[in-house]
């Protein structure tokens, strides 16, 4: 098994993930849909991963990664790794954990929630400076199915995964201090 | 191989592609279920051909009919949804097309050598 596929089920594992089967002894199609999702948000908030993504069609998909849960399936469906995530790794998960599979639309809509949020993070990724208004209407485009609530919520989830702490300079902090106290 | 050769193979391989999976959108539906292992979303299909329900839907009957694409339901957030995914056949099929073009290419290129010359 390749390191980046045993540092994804790592994450999968740290996160608590159950991975179903389908009739046979692959992942079931919901479970390789979520998976591939994480892995994608995962790389994208900066876990080292050897896998590329596209987002045409039915992504982010990872070729690759789907070529590693076919041939292995048994690791992934028992989480089976010698992998052990790092701190920087831990809290990107943690995040991803905190600000999607713990929000409270996942019960529902697990599934959009992780494909919209993946690919806003995916889109800003080729295009930092991309407005939230383009934002909407390419994700609209590309994935008519999603609400337009579903997108909105999705780029502010994605604003909140992609900050940075250096982000809140000591003006912003004023900033943001003198909204705090107003009466 | 000579070009007589070439040319006597690009026939050949007509014969041996089954005409109703070598359209333009066929072609396509059976090389993107190749890539996409994991299977696609009808919704997805639609939006990457931009093409009709309509028309979408008798090119996947027919890829189906001939066993070359697999149909499967799931329930994806509640909501049953159809996926597709490549079968042997489809990807023996598609192999055939991809051999087929590329003795094209292989007989163009022989042309281009012989201008060069």
């Amino acid at each position: 098994m390749k390191p980046s596929y045993k540092k994804i089920i790592a994450v999968l594992k740290y996160l608590g993930f159950s991975i179903e089967r389908s009739d046979g002894p692959d992942v079931s199609f919901n479970s390789r849909f979520k998976i591939q999702k994480i892995a994608y948000l995962c790389k994208g908030l900066g876990i080292d991963l050897y896998h590329k993504f596209t987002i045409r069609v039915h992504g982010p998909y990872s070729h690759v990664l789907a070529q590693d849960y076919y041939k292995f399936p048994e690791a992934i469906v028992n989480l089976e790794t010698d992998y052990v995530l790092n701190e920087s790794e831990s809290q990107i998960a943690d995040e991803i954990k905190e600000n999607v599979l713990d929000h409270y639309l996942t019960k529902d809509y697990e599934t959009e929630l992780l494909e919209a949020v993946s690919t806003i993070i995916y889109l800003k990724e080729e295009n930092p400076d991309i407005s939230d208004d383009d934002i909407f209407a390419t994700v609209k485009k590309m994935k008519s199915h999603l609400k337009e609530s579903m997108i909105i919520i999705s780029n502010n989830i994605s604003k909140e995964l992609l900050f940075k702490p250096e982000y809140l300079t000591e003006e912003i902090r004023k900033e943001l201090d003198m909204w705090d106290n107003i009466d | 191989m000579s070009t007589n050769q070439i040319l006597d193979e690009i026939i050949k391989g007509t014969e041996r592609i089954n005409s109703k999976a070598c359209t333009l959108n066929r072609s396509l539906l059976l090389a993107l279920c190749y890539y996409f292992i994991d299977g696609i979303q009808f919704r997805e299909l639609k939006t990457a051909l931009n093409i009709s329900d309509g028309n979408l839907s008798s090119n996947l009957r027919a890829l189906t009919k001939v066993d070359y694409l697999k149909e499967e339901e799931t329930i994806l957030d509640k909501k049953k949804i159809k996926y597709f995914s490549i079968t042997k056949n489809g990807k023996r099929e598609l192999e055939k097309i991809i051999n087929w073009i590329g003795l094209i290419k292989k007989l163009l290129e022989e042309d281009k050598n012989e201008t060069e010359l």
